[in-house]
């Protein structure tokens, strides 16, 4: 048994007691200390900030350092030449300044420049020291940048990409452009976005916000596919009237992607993504679009949908003009789902519309388990996350044939307004069988105090949401969810008032209060509450190393 | 009392008081409950236990740490050690290792600290070259490498 016998995390802990100068003493022992050791010699400049080093450094990104605070000052006051306090009034406190900023800017690994934070100002501060330094731009003040992110309005990304980047060896960047997303304040002509974009040396996520797109889309993603297919991975484009034509020539490396998308007046009819993971559609008040883009979509690798809907009447088997309904837009899409992808894991969607459905609507604005069917022919599904302001009307029978059909459930969530039908004790003695769920959420109403537990269970389920359920006895019913779920730690709900009268909503947001607060004082759900789970040492030393660095160095995490 | 048994067979039997020093063992009995059963330690031998046992019984009347030490930066910094800890220390490397392992195998903080700020101790101040030579590391880098992180980390060196 050795020094080196030892596990990476048990001599990162060993480090984390030495001086940088010691670490690195150590880092140049052998390849196995080095790559452990050296990022400790890194964690201190690394908590420091950019913004802020055209000035001073921020005391709030120092706390609980302050000795290597001091530290780093004294080797910069070294290396101007600052020795006695003599010295210190001879040299100019603008020198110390600027020495002081290429101290801290050699050390930056990721840099954001953001104009919504108000990056524009210290851009300037950084230009008056690079004067001082005799540095030609700031990225050359930057030799360790790796992540570089950009946001803002097209003046402020245009003048952050003409900077020289190329001088960094930059391993990822970001971008984000937002146009003015109120109305009648976007530029009728946006200043030359595709001609910006290609002074970049790469590009791995790209993000442009806008209220309409008039035609523009095209030259970005003619750059796009020509100077960045390799390295773009995340595209999100949120504006009305998107044209997905631009979308055919291929992004090989794309793997996520959100987008807004309303009708189908601009969806060709094959689109390929063949790297594709993650969907996230944005529909306001029509569904035909999505439905077109998924039924063109050819993403083998797709895992997960997402579908963020503005108003419910888009997924409403109601004809405006009062004509009979012919078919269920909502049965319709996800059939095609079911049907192309039927190795999905992750599924979501959310009806952004708070206000209840007009009163035409409500008789059918109703969300059975007949239309939600073709959901269940997806075994492998991991996380479901179905919000609605419909009613969301399951038996208990509606809730066993679920759980028999997503065995692998982890997250299950189908929050809507609550019906005449809402799950209840059999239900979740039910819900509590399947092996992998932690996080439920469902309106759900206690009409009993507790129900007799299944046999040879073992529920893992760690949070509980209620919705806008209820509650009849509210003391009771605690003890009754901490026998059945043996690992609950939290419950939540929707006290929003329902479609009851004031005073019985009241009555009902009180008994549901009355729940959280009588689970909460159960000895057992407090203990687990407060119980820490084994986590490595490194990170119960407080180690500041992120989980980029861990998977560089291929620590347990 | 609490029997625990080690991977070479040997059953020790403790107070729980002193057993409980360990986070391991202290949810194992939460969530089994007591028993006569002794509890087994597969991967801790039994001279090691010894040692580690002795560490418990001198330190079990010691109040529990602080739950929110994990911003406690200060902890980090400094490498003193009781002068009982730093006698029960004085041990060879191969037994400091072994303890070190075991104190993190049973989840027991206070003496895991103990033993890494013993090694960082053994480290501080040293050159690469001492540092090899203590803890018998081979030294596998071309001196182009060793040039090269020299370079990139100028900045660590104390001048």
């Amino acid at each position: 048994m050795q020094l080196n016998d030892l596990p990476p995390e048990l001599l990162q802990l060993v480090i984390s007691y030495l001086s940088p100068s010691s670490s690195f003493a150590v880092a140049l022992t052998c390849h196995l200390l080095h790559d452990i050791a050296i990022q400790h010699v890194w964690e201190a400049p690394r908590t420091l900030a950019l913004v802020t080093v055209g000035d001073r450094p921020d005391a709030r990104l120092l706390r609980g350092t302050d000795k290597r605070t001091g530290w780093v000052a004294s080797k910069v006051r070294r290396a101007i030449g600052i020795r006695s306090r003599k010295d210190e009034e001879r040299v100019p406190l603008s020198l110390l300044k600027a020495r002081r900023f290429e101290f801290y800017a050699s050390f930056v690994r990721s840099l954001v420049l953001d104009e919504t934070q108000g990056d524009t100002l210290s851009l300037d501060l950084v230009n008056a020291q690079l004067r001082h330094l005799r540095l030609s731009s700031f990225p050359s003040a930057l030799p360790r940048l790796r992540e570089l992110t950009l946001r803002g309005r097209p003046v402020f990304i245009k003048s952050a990409c003409s900077l020289p980047w190329h001088l960094c060896s930059l391993s990822y960047v970001k971008v984000s452009v937002q146009l003015g997303l109120l109305r009648g304040n976007e530029h009728t002509q946006p200043p030359g976005l595709p001609a910006t974009l290609t002074l970049l040396p790469r590009l791995d996520e790209l993000e442009v916000m806008r209220q309409r797109w008039k035609g523009e889309e095209r030259g970005i993603f003619d750059v796009l596919s020509k100077q960045f297919g390799e390295s773009l991975k995340l595209v999100t484009l949120v504006g009305l009237d998107f044209d997905a034509r631009v979308l055919r020539p291929p992004l090989p490396a794309l793997q996520d992607l959100n987008l807004m998308i309303d009708t189908d007046a601009h969806i060709p009819p094959e689109l390929s993504m063949l790297a594709l993971k993650n969907l996230h559609l944005m529909p306001i008040d029509h569904i035909s679009g999505s439905q077109a883009f998924l039924a063109a979509l050819d993403a083998p690798e797709l895992k997960g949908i997402s579908l963020t809907v503005g108003f419910l009447s888009a997924l409403e088997p109601w004809d405006h003009e009062g004509d009979p309904p012919e078919r269920d837009p909502l049965l319709d899409l996800l059939s095609l789902i079911a049907r192309k992808w039927p190795r999905l894991t992750e599924f979501s969607l959310h009806i952004s519309e708070m206000h209840r459905p007009p009163l035409d609507l409500e008789a059918s604005a109703c969300w059975s388990l007949t239309r939600l069917r073709p959901l269940l022919l997806l075994p492998l599904l991991t996380e479901v996350d179905i919000v609605t302001p419909a009613l969301v009307s399951l038996s208990d029978a509606d809730i066993a044939t679920i759980a028999h059909s997503w065995p692998e459930v982890r997250a299950l969530s189908l929050r809507g307004a609550v019906g005449e039908r809402a799950a209840s004790w059999s239900a979740l003695s039910v819900l509590a069988q399947l092996p992998n769920l932690q996080e439920l959420a469902l309106p759900i109403v206690f009409r009993t105090p507790s129900s007799p537990i299944p046999s040879g269970w073992f529920s893992h389920v760690e949070k509980l949401n209620m919705g806008q359920g209820d509650v009849a006895f509210p003391d009771h019913t605690a003890k009754g969810l901490n026998a059945l779920f043996p690992s609950l730690k939290t419950i939540e709900f929707d006290n929003r008032p329902g479609h009851h009268p004031r005073g019985d909503e009241i009555a009902r947001a009180g008994r549901l209060m009355r729940l959280k607060l009588a689970l909460e004082a159960e000895p057992e759900v407090r203990r687990r509450r407060e119980k820490k789970l084994p986590v490595n040492p490194w990170e119960r030393s407080g180690g500041r190393i992120g989980t980029r660095e861990s998977m560089e160095v291929g620590w347990p995490r | 009392m609490i029997n625990l048994t080690t991977s070479d067979n040997e059953t020790f039997t403790v107070d729980k008081k002193v057993a409980e020093k360990s986070v391991l063992i202290k949810n194992m009995l939460e969530d089994v409950g007591e028993s006569d059963q002794a509890i087994p330690l597969p991967n801790v031998t039994a001279s090691v236990l010894k040692k580690v046992l002795e560490w418990c019984e001198h330190h079990k009347d010691d109040p529990a740490p602080p739950e929110n030490e994990d911003k406690d930066d200060t902890r980090k910094r400094t490498t003193d050690i009781s002068e009982w800890d730093q006698k029960f220390i004085a041990v060879d490397q191969e037994m400091l290792f072994e303890i070190i392992l075991a104190a993190n195998y049973l989840d027991i903080k206070a003496l895991l600290d103990v033993g890494c700020k013993t090694v960082a101790n053994m480290i501080k101040g040293k050159t690469p070259e001492e540092i090899r030579k203590l803890f018998n590391i081979v030294n596998d880098f071309t001196p182009e490498e060793e040039a090269q992180i020299k370079k990139e980390n100028e900045w660590a060196e104390d001048r």
